[in-house]
């Protein structure tokens, strides 16, 4: 009866190599659903809380810990706190203490404003609008480096400066130039439309800010960040530092 | 103390419900059914302390600890003595001093504490004082004279009301038979036919009626009662029930601020083939209740609202 079971019609592939594609794109699917959201929430809770406090108050990395997880929770993508510091490298369980110990402080350091708007959202919007309003251009040619776009915006301050929605279509518009195709006419005659002249001057001006900053962001070297990690550690608050006997 | 019980015949609440415990003066309690055996000549000694007691001494016993039965009993019996009321003190304090005086006395003789001696204190007052005793037995004290008087002028108010009601009654009664009598004279004698007489008695009947009842006043109310609070007293307190009559609800929609371009309508997305570009929504999805519209119309929300946003202060910086 193999020849019409289940296991014939669902479960018996052609080869390895449809395995292959149907498991990357398995976990890509699942990449895609939830590590972007992730890590822009993680990191704009990160930017807000050092606004306000120091990094000598609050070691980075205690807090760095502290925000992906409180992200994960956020966007509805919870890990155990068990399975969560499997993941790192050293002392588990000092870990989970810091980050449980930092977890209420950091919610209440962001005033509770827990509900984070990132840009990815926007951009998938604008796809969506591209390719309903302005057939012509293959807006999926487009995808790939307007999330990269995104990706390199989420180290710098747009974030806390720039709308989501302008984030994005920076990204948009960054991706059209670099692909080559021209997406003027669709911006101002079709996704602004009605706007007065002083709103599309404004929307442009925050698009170049956004397009400037985002490329002009000035890479990290190691030795720099490690200069300054040697520094922090003579000069931090002791009473904030759980491994500290203070 | 963990259950009430009769020390006799160690009968207690929870077997016999109906158990009844009566005690005598020496503040010592035993069952009614044990009364009724060990004092069936009417008189013995107490089977917990031995002090001869009469039968007609027992009453039942009212507060759970027989030691305050016992002191009630005492407080009675030398109250009928020390009888003395506060107007035959010149001042307050000497009042005071005679009621601390009595208390340490009843106190005493309720814990066996020199009976002896305080009762022979009690035999002696009493023969010192035996005229003002008999004297203030009779006599009643200012507060009690001042309720006697209140519960007299009540009665004498409800047997005026009773007369009041009566008389009205009485009036009625005649006043009806003389329009009566008056209805068959008028039908005997007058021109009129039958009909208009009738009418015109039952008219004039009715607004006699209507004025008599303007008339009759109320019987003036007792404003006291006879514990002496005053009648209507805090009527001004009651709270009037105030309803509040609010304006119908009635919806009002709201505009989303958007600091952006217009959002496309629901009907607009499914219009303009938006959908067409959306992952197509599972047979199971949908059963849960989930449509494309609505995470459609949240992307595209997200791309569109706050394009416009703008801080005056940003103009200034430099890029």
């Amino acid at each position: 009866m193999f020849a019409s079971s289940s296991h014939l019609k669902f479960w018996t592939f052609s080869g390895e190599a449809e395995l292959q594609t149907l498991r990357s794109e398995t976990s890509q699917k699942y990449l895609n659903q939830h590590a972007i959201h992730l890590s822009g929430t993680a990191l704009v809770f990160f930017k807000r809380f050092y606004l306000n406090n120091s990094v000598m108050d609050y070691h980075p990395r205690d807090l760095m810990l502290t925000c992906i997880y409180l992200s994960c929770k956020v966007e509805e993508f919870y890990v155990p706190i068990g399975q969560f510091v499997k993941n790192l490298k050293g002392d588990r369980e000092k870990f989970a203490d810091i980050i449980l110990g930092f977890e209420l402080l950091l919610m209440q350091k962001v005033h509770y404003h827990l509900t984070i708007h990132n840009p990815f959202r926007a951009l998938e919007g604008l796809f969506i609008d591209l390719k309903t309003r302005n057939k012509e251009i293959d807006a999926e040619k487009l995808r790939k480096y307007g999330e990269e776009f995104l990706d390199q915006s989420l180290g710098t301050d747009a974030s806390l400066i720039f709308s989501p929605s302008q984030i994005a279509l920076s990204a948009l518009l960054a991706s059209s130039s670099k692909e080559g195709c021209n997406l003027d006419s669709y911006v101002t005659d079709k996704l602004l439309k009605g706007a007065s002249e002083a709103d599309l001057q404004k929307t442009i001006l925050q698009v170049k800010r956004i397009r400037y900053m985002v490329k002009n962001q000035e890479p990290l070297h190691k030795q720099t960040i490690q200069q300054i990690q040697k520094k922090l550690e003579k000069c931090r608050n002791q009473e904030n530092n759980p491994e500290s006997e203070v | 103390m963990d259950e009430q019980g009769c020390p006799r015949c160690k009968t207690t609440k929870y077997r016999n419900p109906s158990l009844k415990l009566m005690v005598n003066v020496c503040g010592h309690s035993l069952c009614d059914n044990c009364v009724d055996l060990l004092f069936i000549k009417g008189s013995g000694a107490c089977p917990e302390c031995g002090t001869a007691i009469r039968r007609s001494n027992f009453r039942y016993q009212i507060f759970e600890d027989p030691q305050v039965e016992k002191e009630v009993d005492i407080r009675r019996k030398v109250l009928k003595d020390y009888n003395k009321k506060e107007e035959d003190f010149n001042t307050l304090r000497e009042y005071n001093d005679y009621l601390e005086m009595i208390e340490t006395i009843i106190y005493n003789l309720a814990n066996n504490i020199d009976v002896e001696s305080t009762k022979k204190q009690v035999e002696t007052y009493r023969k010192e004082n035996k005229d003002s005793i008999r004297k203030n037995y009779s006599k009643l004290s200012k507060d009690e004279e001042y309720i006697e008087m209140l519960i007299e002028e009540e009665q004498q108010n409800s047997t005026i009301r009773k007369q009041m009601i009566h008389e009205s009654e009485l009036n009625e009664k005649n006043k009806k038979r003389r329009e009566k009598e008056a209805l068959i004279d008028d039908l005997m004698f007058s021109d009129m036919s039958a009909n208009d007489i009738l009418n015109m008695h039952k008219s004039s009947v009715n607004t006699a009626m209507e004025v008599e009842s303007d008339i009759t006043t109320q019987p003036s109310q007792t404003t006291i009662y006879s514990t002496g609070i005053q009648r209507g007293q805090g009527t001004g307190f009651i709270p009037m029930p105030v309803t509040e009559v609010n304006p119908v609800y009635s919806y009002q929609g709201f505009d989303l601020e958007r600091i952006g371009p217009e959002y496309p309508t629901e009907e607009e997305i499914k219009l303009n083939g938006y959908l067409l570009n959306i992952r197509a929504v599972s047979e199971s999805e949908r059963g849960g209740g989930f449509s494309a519209v609505q995470c459609c119309q949240r992307a595209l929300h997200d791309a569109l609202g706050g394009l416009f946003h703008y801080s005056e202060a940003a103009s200034t910086s430099v890029i």
